[in-house]
């Protein structure tokens, strides 16, 4: 039995402390004042005379002390919660799954949500009395909502307000906080995972038993996976878009596909995918200074069936402003350079020849991106962003000995200087090899030959290239505008700006501080640095930027659904208004008592 | 301090306690009484009956009317006072206290009498008739009351129905006699009244109040103890009970009162507030008569 989610101890313990307590202020009770008069019988007499004769008034305060008993227990009950039951005897850590798929609605329109939290609503009900309960609500991150506690109320205001995130749940990290909690109580416990799904890892602790208590049901949805833009290198302004649509249906889908930029409907069209199809579609040619893209599937019909899940029927994603980048050309004389770099839409370019280089160290910083071509300045230019090409040897940079052909056997496809490009079949007719230091990436090998090294050392980055122009064709293949544009990109260090979009979860960087952050809902959060909280996907805005997020990947399906369960008992009823009606009635009888006194009904 | 000033004195001088006949016993003196004996006041004449002394036979009379007949006088003989002054302790509350103002009270009765050269007897009591003055009968005697009276102590507790039991037990003589109380018994004093009354005892009831008794001001929550008995009752005061205890004394007070004018007593009341020449001339002498 608990009270007050009190132990028997407890409780005894309590009721000592408040006998000795009750002992004290009778000992410290008000006395009445002394008055020595010269018959009491008198006054005994006046005070029968004065007693109220009238049935009403002699009935009163014998009402009213019952009505005050009966209030006093009541309110003592309301705020005690007694409750008596079994339970698991010890600790139990709800972990309470609140990833997007929790959102999804069964055939009655109930959410798993919701009876995920009647689930933990009752276990908490039951376990508070034998033993003491946390809550960890399993989002992006896991989070403890209810430390651990011995009162039911405590729990059912914190579940009260529990929302899913768009994003996945992290359940494994969720379950290891909960051992964690149960361990360091030093007791016996458990850790009750209230999810809809089983696929996160069960570790082998016999201290700590992992239940699941699986929620909702298989359901059908069709899903937005993917939602991707980039800008077109060659076209300055365009960009392209590229959606993903799957089926997760027992059934054929319909559905339209709706892609905006803000509220203009860039493409609509209909897909029909087959059950467990993926549908691409792509489109090109769109312009646009900064676009904030929405993907959504409108009118989904799925023959008979209901889409389940709302949230991934929208995905979101951005295309990054078109940005300048000054580049100087430090060179003797080099078209290829010159033109490859002129005809970058988003570069502006200033050349210069070596003499005239001393004029400009004073303005370096104007620059983005300094390209030397076959020179090496003294003193070393300090610049963040160095594109050396046909490197010359200085004492940060080694250079080997001239090669004569050398071959090209491996290149660093993984790195953002070398996105999209094949160098393999790149000739290069004389090199002189770079000497790689420990921290240098090598993009380009010639046998055991550095013929390409990017260096990203103290907030600098060097892209060193060990040729020149003129003893290679990669100046006469198409890739080369498209090499020069990812070295500019990665020095100048723009490449995330090719993510048009990031997961609920990830913190939004934002430069300022404070900086305002506007969230999708509208509302304007005041960040210092950056803002955590992205569990919700849409287009956030800072004063600089629009940041995409959204959830579209392949978490979103439900068929993996853990199963069903019945878990609409034991929800307890509201309790505020209980107490705000005892209150009012504790006060109206005060009252009453007060004017009765006044009155000379009442002594 | 002496308990009557000169100027008190002089008033009492003037005054005079007048005895009923009937509560006139004793010695000869100068109160009539309902005897027949060889008083100078003529009192009748009646049929002469065999016994009577020749001597009181009117002869005058008998020439007239041819009757004979006897001619009765009324014995004139000195009073009885007994002053009966109450000390149990509540008499000690009031300021002053209600024991000073019985003391003044009961030492200008007795100088009445002993002006008039009455026998006068002081005789204290609380729950019993306590040690009495012996008989006092001249103004020289004075000062030996107001020695007594000065040595009264409050204490014990009211009874007067056992005093006036005892009272009339001790002292058959009938009399004037003057109580000096402050009737702060909640028994009902009418009994013991008409006990007295029957007794051929003529009456003055004197009570010495005080507000605290008569007309309280308390607030709030008291414990009230008894002067007397160290009772205690626990009360809230207010407006109402304020007023039932009020109407409760004042009730009291007048059953005595009627008790006492049922007798052909009087009840005089004496305000502790008010200075006691002022209660000797506006309460005790008009209810006495001018010589």
């Amino acid at each position: 039995m608990t009270f007050a989610a009190l132990s028997t101890a407890a409780l005894v313990a309590s009721a000592l402390a408040a006998a000795a307590a009750v002992v004290t202020l009778y000992l410290l009770r008000r006395t009445p004042r002394a008055q020595v008069v010269s018959n009491v019988e008198f006054w005994r007499r006046a005070v029968e005379r004065s007693r109220p004769r009238a049935l009403f008034a002699t009935r009163v305060p014998w009402l009213a002390l019952l009505l005050s008993l009966a209030i006093a227990l009541l309110l003592v009950t309301e705020l005690g919660d007694p409750r008596v039951g079994t339970g698991f005897s010890g600790t139990t850590v709800i972990v309470l799954a609140a990833d997007r798929t929790m959102a999804a609605r069964d055939d009655r329109g109930r959410r798993r949500l919701d009876d995920a939290l009647a689930l933990a609503r009752a276990t908490v009900l039951a376990d508070t009395v034998t033993g003491q309960v946390a809550v960890v609500r399993a989002g992006l991150r896991p989070e403890v909502i209810v430390p651990l506690t011995h009162r039911a109320a405590d729990a059912e205001r914190a579940l009260g307000s529990v929302e899913a995130d768009d994003g996945a749940a992290d359940l494994a990290a969720a379950v290891a906080l909960g051992r964690a909690i149960v361990h360091a109580t030093h007791g016996p416990g458990r850790v009750l995972v209230v999810a809809d799904r089983d696929d996160f890892a069960r570790p082998a602790d016999p201290a700590v038993a992992v239940v699941l208590a699986p929620v909702g049901s298989p359901g059908e949805t069709l899903a937005v996976t993917a939602l991707d833009a980039r800008r077109d290198p060659l076209a300055l302004g365009e960009y392209h878009v590229r959606c993903e649509v799957r089926s997760y249906a027992a059934r054929r889908a319909r559905a339209r596909l709706v892609i905006r930029d803000r509220d203009t409907v860039l493409s609509e069209q209909r897909v029909t995918p087959a059950p467990g199809e993926v549908i691409t579609h792509r489109a090109r040619g769109f312009s646009s200074a900064q676009g904030e893209l929405s993907a959504r599937l409108e009118d989904i019909d799925l023959e008979g069936g209901r889409d389940a899940l709302a949230a991934d029927d929208v995905a979101y994603a951005t295309v990054p402003p078109v940005v300048a980048t000054r580049v100087l050309l430090v060179t003797r004389g080099d078209r290829y350079l010159a033109n490859a770099l002129a005809a970058n839409p988003s570069v502006e370019l200033e050349t210069v020849d070596p003499a005239g280089l001393e004029a400009r160290r004073r303005t370096l910083a104007r620059y983005q991106v300094v390209v030397l071509d076959r020179i090496a300045p003294a003193p070393p230019l300090d610049h963040p962003a160095l594109l050396l090409v046909g490197a010359v040897a200085t004492r940060a940079l080694r250079v080997g000995p001239e090669v004569a052909a050398p071959r090209v056997t491996a290149f660093a496809a993984d790195h953002r200087v070398l996105a999209g490009l094949r160098f393999d079949q790149v000739q290069v007719s004389l090199a002189r090899p770079l000497v790689p230091e420990a921290d240098d990436r090598v993009l380009v090998r010639g046998g055991r030959d550095a013929l390409v090294i990017a260096r990203d050392r103290d907030g600098a980055r060097t892209l060193a290239l060990g040729f020149d122009t003129e003893h290679t064709d990669l100046v006469q293949r198409v890739a080369f505008p498209l090499f020069m544009h990812n070295a500019l990109v990665w020095l100048d260090r723009r490449e995330r700006e090719f993510h048009s979009w990031q997961a609920p979860g990830e913190p939004i960087r934002a430069s300022g501080s404070p900086a305002v952050v506007l969230t999708p809902s509208g509302a304007a959060r005041e960040v210092r640095g950056a803002l955590y909280d992205t569990a919700r996907a849409g287009i956030y805005h800072t004063a600089d930027r629009a940041i995409a997020v959204s959830a579209a990947d392949e978490a979103g399906a439900l068929g993996a659904a853990a199963g069903s369960l019945d878990t609409r008992r034991g929800a307890p009823p509201m309790r505020a208004p209980l107490s705000l009606v005892l209150a009012a009635a504790i006060l109206g009888l005060l009252c009453v008592e007060w004017v009765l006194t006044q009155r000379g009904r009442l002594h | 301090m002496a308990l009557l000033d000169r100027a008190a004195q002089r008033l009492l001088e003037r005054l005079h306690l007048r005895v009923r006949p009937k509560a006139a016993s004793g010695d000869q003196g100068g109160h009539r009484s309902d005897a027949r004996a060889h008083g100078l006041e003529f009192a009748e004449r009646r049929e002469y009956v065999v016994g009577d002394d020749a001597r009181k036979i009117d002869w005058k009379a008998f020439a007239r009317n041819r009757t004979l007949s006897v001619r009765t006088f009324e014995e004139e003989r000195d009073a009885r006072v007994y002053v009966l002054v109450d000390v149990s302790a509540s008499m000690a509350r009031g300021a002053p206290p209600k024991l000073e103002v019985a003391r003044q009270v009961a030492a200008s009765f007795g100088f009445l009498g002993m002006n008039q050269v009455d026998r006068v007897q002081v005789i204290p009591f609380a729950d019993a008739v306590e040690r009495a003055t012996p008989v006092l009968r001249r103004r020289d005697d004075y000062p030996g009351l107001e020695a007594f009276l000065q040595g009264l102590l409050p204490h014990g507790s009211t009874t007067f129905g056992a005093t006036a039991r005892a009272f009339v037990q001790r002292f058959p003589a009938r009399g004037y006699v003057v109580v000096v109380s402050d009737l702060m018994e909640a028994a009902d004093w009418a009994p013991s009244l008409r006990l007295l009354a029957e007794r051929g005892h003529q009456l003055c009831l004197v009570r010495v109040r005080c507000d605290e008794d008569h007309a309280p001001d308390f607030r709030g929550e008291l414990e009230l103890r008894d002067a007397e008995t160290g009772d205690l009752v626990r009360v809230t005061v207010t407006p109402a009970l304020l007023a039932a205890y009020r109407e409760e004394v004042a009730a009291h007070v007048e059953r005595a009162r009627i008790a006492c004018q049922r007798v052909g007593g009087r009840l005089i009341e004496a305000p502790v507030e008010r200075p006691f020449e002022q209660v000797l001339r506006a309460v005790i002498a008009p209810a006495l008569e001018q010589r």
